[in-house]
């Protein structure tokens, strides 16, 4: 029998969702400072109305839904989609505001992709939006790679028992410290950190290309974003390739693999545990899969003689693997570049390393490293079993901050997740080729959306039709959430109508 | 609780962000370069082994 949601859990959920939307809305300060900075009056007032808009729903909400009640499980996790989704509604505004987007669908469509760290965009004449608009869209990657919610959590829910419910819903469910609020702190120091030393990087290797000074501090800033939220997003319609530089090229791939890092792991190598980044599972099986579509892709474009030499060969297909493994989507060829030069095996190499992704807990999407890594592990096992005499007891082992036992029903739940991404890769590559696009070519874009990567085959465009837009963005959502909380959030719907 | 054992928790529990943590996160950061530095490496390599394989 399903219950129908009561009274209560409706307030609760709609004042938690107020809460996040608020966080949006302050969000919305700095690009609407960085265009006062600059004097881009039509933006400021973008600003103006997009915040203006954020706090009256989410002021309102928490108003209309008073409670004293704090969050079950059920409700952080419909907190957490749903808040996704008015974020996306609300944070398209500037967008939409700005005339650069075709409909507000298209808007829409940017806005999921920043905060689900996709990258791919529908935006039109990049290369000459407001400087405003430029933060804004980098920081939603940025925020949205540390998750909205942890924003929320950080600044807005303190001391909130049930803070850790909408945390978990959002897709992170490792405490680095006892307290989720200091786990969330935790975060934000190891992004903080790295925001100082690499955009510092990214500066003085683009001053020490001639870059103007503001200009360069600018892009090295929204490059880091992009980069580290492993978002994708760059100030240049070239993304990354605009650069032309390979120290560029080093500091951004030193960026988005680590952005692509457990958050447990950053803090237990940080804290002195510095062999766990060569014993954890997830970095283990992320350098092995990295090396393996890498092989693959390296020696089928070398056997092609696509480039030159050596140099250049490993430039693009490491950064392109790189970049696609990590699931940022930042590129240094052109998008038609993997279907014109790279050839079908190239690309399958790109869509396997999108698909498995990199590490839980990060900014990156995917099935993730550790879910290959259990589901490998478990088969050893079962080999292990199959070898052994009838009487041994064969039990596996993988060491993540700790070692840990192999169970049932990890593994159970690692196998759940990795179908669903399966499923949903697939039903993406069909829905391209049902629009008429060739299915290599639709599955590695359908796959780029879902798996959160944003690299682009030529695919996603402003002519693409409403229903792979509107499907993109619904495969981003899942890709993001790992399905859980969109499956309750959408039961919760279902008990609203059905339940009793 | 006496005034010792306040002193004492308060300083098993430094704040994240004081000063006598700084040198291990930045050596935690530099481990984290030279992992990554690393598995470039390994890619460059592999195209020059395959370039050479098919030249």
């Amino acid at each position: 029998m399903i219950l129908r949601p009561r009274r209560e859990d409706h307030l609760v959920i709609g004042k938690y969702t107020g809460k996040v939307i608020v966080g949006v809305g302050l969000l919305m300060v700095v690009p609407l400072l960085t265009s006062v900075l600059f004097a881009e009056w039509d933006t400021v007032v973008d600003f103006v109305i997009s915040m203006s808009a954020c706090f009256i729903f989410g002021f309102g909400a928490q108003y209309l839904c008073r409670t004293d009640k704090d969050l079950a499980w059920s409700h952080g996790l419909v907190v957490a989609s749903g808040s996704w989704i008015w974020a996306t509604i609300l944070g398209a505004l500037p967008h939409w505001l700005s005339s650069h987007e075709g409909s507000y669908l298209d808007a829409m469509f940017d806005v999921m992709s920043g905060y689900t760290t996709t990258g791919l965009y529908l935006l039109q004449d990049l290369d000459h939006i407001s400087n405003g608009l430029n933060m804004w869209r980098h920081l939603l990657t940025y925020a949205g790679g540390q998750g909205i919610v942890v924003i929320a959590l950080t600044f807005l829910f303190k001391g909130t028992s049930g803070a850790y419910k909408v945390y978990v819903g959002e897709g992170k469910d490792e405490r680095l410290l006892p307290n989720v609020v200091n786990t969330a702190r935790a975060i934000w120091l190891v992004s903080l950190a790295y925001l100082a030393v690499g955009t510092l990087a990214l500066f003085g290797v683009a001053l020490w290309l001639g870059q103007e000074p503001v200009r360069a501090f600018l892009h090295a800033a929204w490059v880091f974003m992009g980069a580290w939220s492993t978002g994708g997003f760059a100030p240049q319609s070239f993304n990354t390739m605009w650069y032309h530089s390979f120290a560029y090229e080093i500091v951004t791939i030193v960026i988005m693999i680590a952005g692509s890092f457990n958050f447990a792991l950053h803090w237990a190598v940080w804290t002195g545990r510095r062999s766990e980044i060569v014993r954890n599972l997830e970095t283990v099986s992320f350098a092995i899969t990295l090396t393996l579509t890498t092989m693959l892709a390296t020696f089928w474009l070398a056997r092609a003689g696509v480039y030159p030499d050596a140099m250049a060969l490993g430039r693009k297909v490491f950064y392109q693997l790189a970049s696609g493994h990590t699931t940022t989507g930042f590129s240094t060829i052109f998008s038609k570049a993997f279907v014109t030069q790279w050839g079908t095996i190239g690309l399958l190499a790109v869509t396997l390393a999108m698909g498995i992704g990199a590490s839980a807990c990060s900014t990156a999407g995917g099935i993730k490293g550790i879910r290959v890594g259990v589901i490998f592990k478990s088969l050893i096992g079962d080999v292990r079993k199959a070898i052994a005499p009838e009487s041994a007891v064969v039990r596996q082992h993988y060491h993540h901050i700790r070692t840990q036992w192999l169970d049932d029903g990890l593994v159970k739940t690692a196998l759940t997740i990795t179908v669903l991404y399966l499923v949903m890769y697939l039903v993406s590559g069909l829905l391209g080729v049902l629009y008429g696009y060739e299915f290599t070519a639709a599955l590695f874009e359908g796959v780029s959306a879902g798996s959160n990567t944003g690299l682009s085959c030529g695919v996603t465009d402003p002519s693409m039709p409403a229903v792979m837009k509107l499907s993109y963005i619904v495969f981003m959502w899942l890709g993001r959430l790992e399905f859980m909380s969109v499956f309750a959030l959408l039961g919760y719907g279902i008990s609203i109508v059905r339940g009793r | 609780m006496s005034d010792d054992q306040g002193a004492a928790r308060t300083e098993s529990y430094p704040s994240l962000t004081a000063r006598e943590h700084w040198g291990r996160y930045a050596v935690g950061m530099a481990t984290e370069a030279l992992f990554i530095l690393g598995l470039t490496a390994i890619g460059f390599a592999l195209a020059y082994i395959a370039q050479a394989v098919w030249l």
